[in-house]
């Protein structure tokens, strides 16, 4: 399987690449790629061109992703990879994007074993194993701080590895220990940031509310 | 909080270092030691 996978991908880099035009339209709204050095940017746009042959991304409502918007997307998705590998992302192959938040149901079981059915609004969802959902009005909003298409592939590589449903697993040769300790600690510091009502420095958020615990 | 570290690095790395640093050996990238844009 491994061995098709990369005779597939050798030739999807032979055959394809990215028009250098809708390269630079796309990259010159994503400030933070700018600093990547040329070894980095060239192996990004390798990984945009694989993972836009193996993922299938689609428009909901009517929405219609222009190619910007599709590489825009691949660039975002693939820069937290960038030295992890495309593999992390194997095992699913959906993306939907909506124009705006959509809504979802969600349901939640209480203390007393209740089963509570609730709406919510929400800018983007990774699923375990499954699709990501963004809304495209807030792709739109990328800017420092804010980034809803890094925050669910964040997710991804978090439900899909191993590790529980709270913590990412370490990566290879990284102290586990020390890795959940850090992210315990920061959790605690954010929450208590919050409900002090001050500036969390480096982790603002939408006005709107939503769901985040990834790291 | 990698949304942070990825778009905003320098501010991260500044006031959290402790996550900076572990985020940056997760991610094997180091987004706060590149030329700023």
């Amino acid at each position: 399987m491994g061995f098709l996978r990369n005779w597939r991908r050798k030739r999807v880099l032979t055959s394809a690449r990215i028009d250098a035009a809708l390269w630079a339209r796309a990259a010159s709204k994503l400030s933070f790629l700018r600093g990547l050095s040329d070894e980095e940017t060239a192996r990004l746009k390798q990984l945009v061109v694989l993972f836009l042959a193996e993922k299938e991304m689609h428009g909901a409502r009517g929405l219609q992703l222009t190619d910007e918007a599709r590489v825009s997307i691949a660039a975002q998705a693939c820069l937290p990879i960038l030295n992890l590998g495309l593999d992390i992302y194997n095992g699913w192959v959906g993306i939907v994007v909506y124009p705006g938040e959509f809504r979802v149901r969600k349901e939640e079981t209480d203390e007393h074993g209740i089963v509570h059915t609730f709406d919510e609004e929400l800018a983007g969802e990774a699923w375990p194993g499954g699709p990501v959902i963004l809304s495209w009005e807030d792709v739109g909003l990328a800017e420092r701080g804010y980034n809803v298409v890094i925050h669910e592939f964040a997710h991804k590589i978090h439900l899909d590895g191993a590790g529980d449903e709270n913590f990412p697993a370490a990566g290879a040769g990284m102290d586990a220990a020390k890795w959940r300790e850090t992210l315990e600690e920061a959790y605690r510091r954010f929450c208590t940031e919050v409900d002090a009502g001050l500036p969390t420095s480096s982790t603002r958020t939408r006005p709107s509310t939503r769901p985040s615990s990834s790291p | 909080m990698s949304e942070a570290f990825f778009t905003e690095s320098a501010v991260l790395a500044r006031d959290w270092p402790e996550l900076y640093g572990q985020l940056s050996v997760f991610y094997r990238q180091d987004p706060a030691g590149r030329p700023s844009p």
